[in-house]
């Protein structure tokens, strides 16, 4: 017996306090975020379709030995056929797998979807917490990120999965720049940075071309911002072997969608903008009105950042207006500030006002840059992670600054945006939920068609049916 | 100010260059842009003119048409493709017997292609277009200028408020104080923070107002209005004379810049959300003497569920205009009663809340007068003893005697056309009001939803105090009993006012509620008119929501003297926590209502005022007797003469008209005019004589001006609406008092050197 305990005490994990509560929050935020997946049903959205389908292709793709299946571009979707070849399918394969496990199509949909919401989880909370240097700030950012209204809005209500995807590895992105600009390049660690830039870069870039194309415009601008720091050699090495190694790694899938992606123009886009009071909203609740500029906010389907990371902002200008920021020479107080600015340029470009219709006007290859977009509410998704900094940055600043009822009252906001906001918007989604059939079943309510006729469904039938 | 200057010298050089260059393009002339005549148009019932292209700016399309009786004609101007919303206009109806009409044209951004476009309903050759005209105005730089105006105020305030900061004359809780109230007024303006209204049940009698008194200044013939004349298609509404005019000049005002009617509504709302959060926490922190407390107070006020439902879903602007005005009421009666520190220019101060406050209402809307003044007099009634103090009786009097000279212009001649004639309210008997009062369980509503019945809890509106105001009185309640009952209980220097307000908080409640004897009161004479006037009992959580906003405020007082006594090591933490948790419930549910209200209310994009017609007189209360109160029956129709008198040459001008009459027969002859018979119109001869026309005392058809032309008589006519002596002598009173009472305040701080308490002159 005592042999026996001995040998458990090898295996026992010894946890600080403060890593055990990371870690239960961290378990905490990826239950509540999968709670639309904990159920045999699903909303009924043309993306699921559309997801579904690819999944079985994949599927059928491994099957039959190919492992780098991309959707047939014979498939049509009601929307254009653009959108078939806008994305790669690397992080499908897991859902496939589990198809050819033998699970059926909405369990490896939903399994999928609760791994995907840890590993946004995870992937947060590590950068947030390395550019803020503290645990719990970078948990509660990671909260923010992981149950933010954008998020639940295109992964679950749209289950619009390249997206979701790509929204995953926005942090490493600005993590490595963060890091790039800001350590000293002389240190051993720095030869590191170019890792989190290349993975970040190139997980947008294989899962949601339009994601892609804003992440470059942003890449950009930030480099422009810090034009002196880019014009140092460690520094631009760094940057450059990032960004070559998500091109080259991801080339395979980058180049076949480039072929096709800025072949014609799917039209204007300012009319998908938002209303600044959806931005704001707080307590949303399953709708399906996309048409905004014929039904307002009636019914409006739940797409904003939420009040909370627009109060954040609020309080920031509070610090900013007051003086609080005024002269400090800490590199954060730079990001905090290039966060707040670019998270309210971000939610600016995500509204019905801003005026993409004369862009698009202006050139052929600016009306489709912006058509390709499709909407203007992509930028949301840079946007709340920019807010999300803001936010942490004032978490931070009252930390440092021993304010610490500030401090406490922000983490109050952060448990009513998830408790009132987040939660409620996931309770009105479930109560919304149809139950769905297995997608190999005759009840498939939308069916992809092939050029010559034939059905997605009748094809992958007989895909099935000839190889038992 | 002058250092403001200094600092900012090219930024206001900047600036002053702008606004002269808008101001500058403002004065440019009208342009035609394009035109089609009837032979163009072919007389088709429906169709589309050419296309045309239009830059940016507002325009303007004029109709000339001849519309049949039993006819009418829509008329719109739209575009192809395009951008988004690049034009924006709705339309409008041309009306049988309307022969020209004109309406602004928004174009944001450059459209190639567009059009006219008609569609008409009536019987073949009903419908005649004479030409239809499209001018580029002015309208747009003046638009331009004027939010350049505002930016640049916007932009100067916020430079001088955060110099102030750094220069560390704004203390870190004033800074909190500006920030909340900000913050409280974007949430309760949350559902307008979008391009489009919502049509609360008022909303279109309250545009109307707007409209008709744009139409009728442009007119001109009176000032101040008592008449409008665009109401009932052309025939004219006395709302100005019973229903005060003067906040609803903000939006005219914007209207005559050249706002549209759904911008300019919207930017007064707006006004009125801003103005009721400076107003409030000006009154709570002359009263409280905190920045802190007066902040609580006007978050309160400015988040109360019944408020922010008075304007978007019963668009009651005349009541929520009101509600600024109540706080200031509350403060002055406050101050003059609470004597301690009184001096002269605390007096001077208490008495200008006093008066701005009554005006204000009065101004605004006349039931809340009406329960402002008895209120008052119950608080005279029930303090009587203080109130026959010599200072307090003598700033009372002061106040109400400037109060009744200064807006004599508004209730005189209100009060005199009352007696002139009998109107539609006069017939309002019975109105049992009592089912039409709250439930219990409504005063315990967390989550208020848009809701869309006032009576009853199915799909209720959010007709309460609020849960945050609940728990204030509770947890007030409770520590005071608590305190009450303990051994060598002390003191709160602040219990006295609270419970009083707390009780002035319940007793208002409970007069809003179906509990209310209200149908019992409704019988007994005297008492009975004022019942029925009220309408619903609900009106009585205006005071309930400025009771429960000055209780929170002292609230903070009170718990901050109680925390000194209580021995919990963690009295502060406990006191913080427990304030944070109530503005908590008041921010939650504030935003749980706006919330719900956007995602569950329907759009309308009104650009077009014209496109709302002129007949929306609700329940016609101001209607005279003998003529009709359905708005359809008025049209557009030439004057109607008895047999055997004759007419021409007449023209119409808002109220004002001029006709040529000849009757040649032996007795009198009457002609009707197409305008509603209320009591003050004149008429003045192009010669004068000894028998000449008159008003006659009775009403034409669906009440129509009737005027008498004596025998023999023939002559050019004018008839206007000129109201009668008494309302000259009213607005001179008005004018001098106010001339008087300005200068006594000039003069106060010239020779005094005091700058008098809470009014820079």
């Amino acid at each position: 017996m005592k042999k026996c305990f001995k040998f458990a005490h090898t295996f026992e994990i010894h946890l600080e306090k403060e890593q055990k509560n990371v870690i239960f929050g961290l378990g905490l935020i990826v239950l509540i975020a999968s709670v639309p997946f904990l159920c045999n049903a699903n909303l009924d959205s043309v993306s699921l379709h559309y997801y579904m389908q690819r999944i079985e292709e994949l599927k059928i793709g491994l099957l039959n030995f190919r492992f780098f299946a991309i959707l047939n571009p014979e498939w049509l979707t009601p929307a254009d056929s653009s959108e078939s070849l806008a994305y790669g399918n690397i992080f499908l394969l897991f859902p496939a797998i589990l198809r050819l496990l033998g699970l059926p199509s909405i369990p490896s949909y939903h399994l999928f979807g609760i791994v995907w919401n840890m590993i946004t989880a995870f992937i947060a909370y590590y950068c947030f917490r390395s550019i803020f240097k503290n645990k719990y700030i970078g948990l509660i950012c990671s909260g923010f990120y992981t149950l933010s209204i954008f998020r639940i809005h295109r992964f679950v209500v749209l289950s619009a999965v390249g997206e979701s995807c790509a929204y995953t590895f926005f942090p490493l992105i600005l993590y490595g720049f963060f890091r790039a600009f800001t350590e000293d390049s002389g240190q051993k660690q720095y030869k590191t940075v170019w890792i989190s830039i290349a993975i970040g870069i190139g997980g947008v870039m294989q899962t949601h071309f339009p994601s892609f194309e804003v992440t470059c415009f942003l890449i950009a601008a930030i480099c422009l911002l810090n034009l002196r720091k880019v014009t140092d050699l460690p520094v631009f090495w760094e940057l450059l072997k990032g960004f070559c190694g998500a091109v080259l790694a991801g080339a395979w899938s980058l180049f076949p969608v480039m072929r096709n992606y800025l072949a014609f123009s799917n039209g204007r886009i300012q009319s998908f903008g938002l209303y600044f009071a959806q931005l704001a909203l707080h307590f949303w609740k399953f709708g399906e009105n996309t048409a905004f500029s014929g039904q307002g906010m009636s019914h409006s389907t739940p797409c904003g950042v939420g009040l909370i990371l627009v109060l954040g902002v609020f309080v920031f200008c509070f610090l900013w207006f007051g003086g609080a920021l005024k002269g400090k020479g800490d590199r954060l107080f730079f990001w905090g500030k290039l966060s707040a600015v670019l998270g309210i340029a971000f939610m600016w470009m995500s509204l019905s006002a801003f005026p993409w219709d004369w862009i698009q006007d202006r050139k052929m290859i600016s009306d489709r840059l912006i058509s390709s977009l499709q909407s203007p509410t992509v930028f949301l998704g840079w946007g709340t992670f920019f807010l999300i900094m803001t936010f942490g940055f004032c978490l931070w600043y009252c930390a440092q600054n021993e304010r610490k009822w500030e401090y406490y009252l922000l983490c109050v906001c952060f448990f009513i945006e998830i408790t009132t906001s987040s939660m409620y918007l996931t309770d009105s989604i479930v109560q919304n939920m149809h139950q769905t059939e297995d997608y190999v079943q005759e009840n498939c309510s939308f069916e992809m068609v092939k050029m010559d006729g034939t059905t997605a469904l009748e094809e992958i039938n007989a895909s099935i049916f000839s190889r038992s | 100010m002058l250092q403001f200057f200094r600092d900012h010298k090219i930024l206001l050089l900047i600036e002053i260059a702008i606004l002269s260059f808008c101001l500058l393009n403002c004065f440019k002339k009208e342009k035609l842009i394009f035109m089609q005549t009837g032979e163009e148009t072919e007389n088709q019932a429906a169709g589309e003119s050419q296309r045309f292209a239009l830059d940016p700016g507002v325009y303007q399309a004029r109709i000339h048409a001849a519309i049949a009786e039993d006819a009418d004609l829509f008329i719109n101007v739209e575009n192809d493709g395009s951008r988004y919303k690049a034009l924006r206009c709705n339309g409008a109806v041309m009306w049988g017997g309307q022969e020209y009409m004109d309406f602004e044209v928004y174009v944001l951004s450059r459209t190639d292609a567009s059009y006219f476009v008609w569609s008409g309903e009536g019987p073949e050759g009903a419908i005649s277009i004479d030409f239809m005209e499209l001018y580029r105005c002015n309208i747009g730089e003046r638009i331009f200028a004027f939010c350049c105006l505002m930016l640049f105020t916007a932009v100067n305030g916020l430079l001088a408020f955060r110099k102030g900061i750094l220069q560390g004359r704004i203390s870190k809780k004033s800074q909190a104080a500006f920030w909340l109230l900000a913050f409280g007024v974007f949430i309760s303006y949350f559902p307008y923070i979008t391009d489009y209204m919502t049509m609360g049940a008022d909303a279109y009698f309250h545009l109307l107002r707007i409209e008709g008194l744009k139409e009728t200044l442009l007119h001109g013939g009176q000032f101040p209005v008592r008449v409008q004349d665009y109401w009932l298609r052309g025939h004219g509404y006395a709302t100005s004379l019973f229903y005060g005019d003067l906040f609803i000049m903000i939006p005219t005002l914007l209207r005559l810049i050249g706002f549209s009617i759904m911008t300019s509504y919207k930017m007064f709302i707006l006004t009125i959300m801003i103005a009721t959060a400076g107003v409030s926490y000006y009154s709570f922190k002359k009263c409280t003497g905190d920045v802190g407390a007066a902040t609580v107070g006007s978050l309160f006020y400015v988040l109360a569920p019944y408020r922010i439902y008075d304007i978007f879903n019963r668009a009651a602007i005349g009541e929520a205009l009101a509600m600024i005005f109540l706080p200031l009421v509350l403060s002055g009666l406050y101050r003059i009663y609470h004597e301690k520190n009184a001096d002269l220019s605390h007096d001077i101060s208490a008495q200008a809340s006093l008066i701005i406050g009554i005006t204000g209402i009065l101004q605004s809307h006349l039931l809340t007068t009406e329960m402002a003044v008895v209120g008052m007099l119950c608080v005279c009634l029930i303090f009587y003893k203080k109130t026959f103090r010599k200072r307090i009786i003598k700033n009372l009097g002061i106040s109400a005697v400037i109060c009744l000279l200064l807006n004599c212009w508004f209730w005189l001649p209100m009060l005199w056309m009352m007696r002139q004639d009998r109107y539609k309210y006069n017939t309002y008997v019975d109105n049992r009001i009592q089912e039409m009062g709250t439930s219990l369980a409504g005063v315990f509503q967390l989550y208020p939803n848009r809701g869309g019945y006032q009576i009853e809890m199915f799909n209720c509106e959010p007709i309460q105090l609020g849960i945050a105001g609940l728990v204030v009185l509770i947890l007030f309640i409770v520590l005071r009993v608590k305190r009450k009952t303990e051994k060598d209980a002390w003191k709160n220097p602040y219990d006295r006012i609270l419970c009083w307000l707390a009780g002035l908080t319940i007793f208002s409640l409970f007069l809003s509620t179906r509990y209310f004897p209200w149908d019992f009161l409704a019988k007994l004479p005297v008492v009975r008119i004022g019942v029925t006037s009220l309408q619903f009992p609900t009106r009585f959580l205006s005071p309930t929501g400025v009771f429960g906003a000055a209780a929170a405020a002292f609230f903070v007082l009170w718990i901050r003297e109680e925390r000194r006594h209580w021995p919990a090591p963690y009295a502060k933490g406990i006191v913080k926590g427990g304030m944070f948790t109530i503005l908590l419930l008041l921010f939650g549910s504030a935003v749980y209502y706006a919330d719900d209200f956007a995602l569950e209310t329907a759009p309308y994009w009104i650009y077009t005022a014209e496109n709302m017609g002129s007949i929306g007189i609700m329940l016609g209360e101001y209607i005279p007797e003998g003529a009709s109160t359905e708005g359809m029956e008025y049209t557009y129709h030439a004057p109607v003469a008895e047999e055997g008198l004759e007419y021409s040459s007449f023209e119409k001008n808002g109220l004002q008209m001029k006709v040529y009459v000849n009757n040649p027969a032996a007795q009198e002859k009457y002609l009707e005019l197409p305008v509603i018979g209320y009591k003050g119109y004149g008429i003045r001869e192009e010669k004068s004589g000894t028998n000449s026309p008159y008003v006659a005392d009775t009403k034409g058809s669906h009440g129509d001006l009737k005027i008498i032309v004596p025998a023999g008589y023939q002559g050019m006519l004018y008839i206007s609406y000129m109201g009668f002596p008494v309302f000259r002598v009213s607005e001179v009173v008005s004018l001098l008092t106010g001339l008087m009472v300005g200068l006594y305040l000039l003069k106060w701080r010239v020779y005094y050197g005091k700058k008098v308490e809470g009014i820079t002159v």
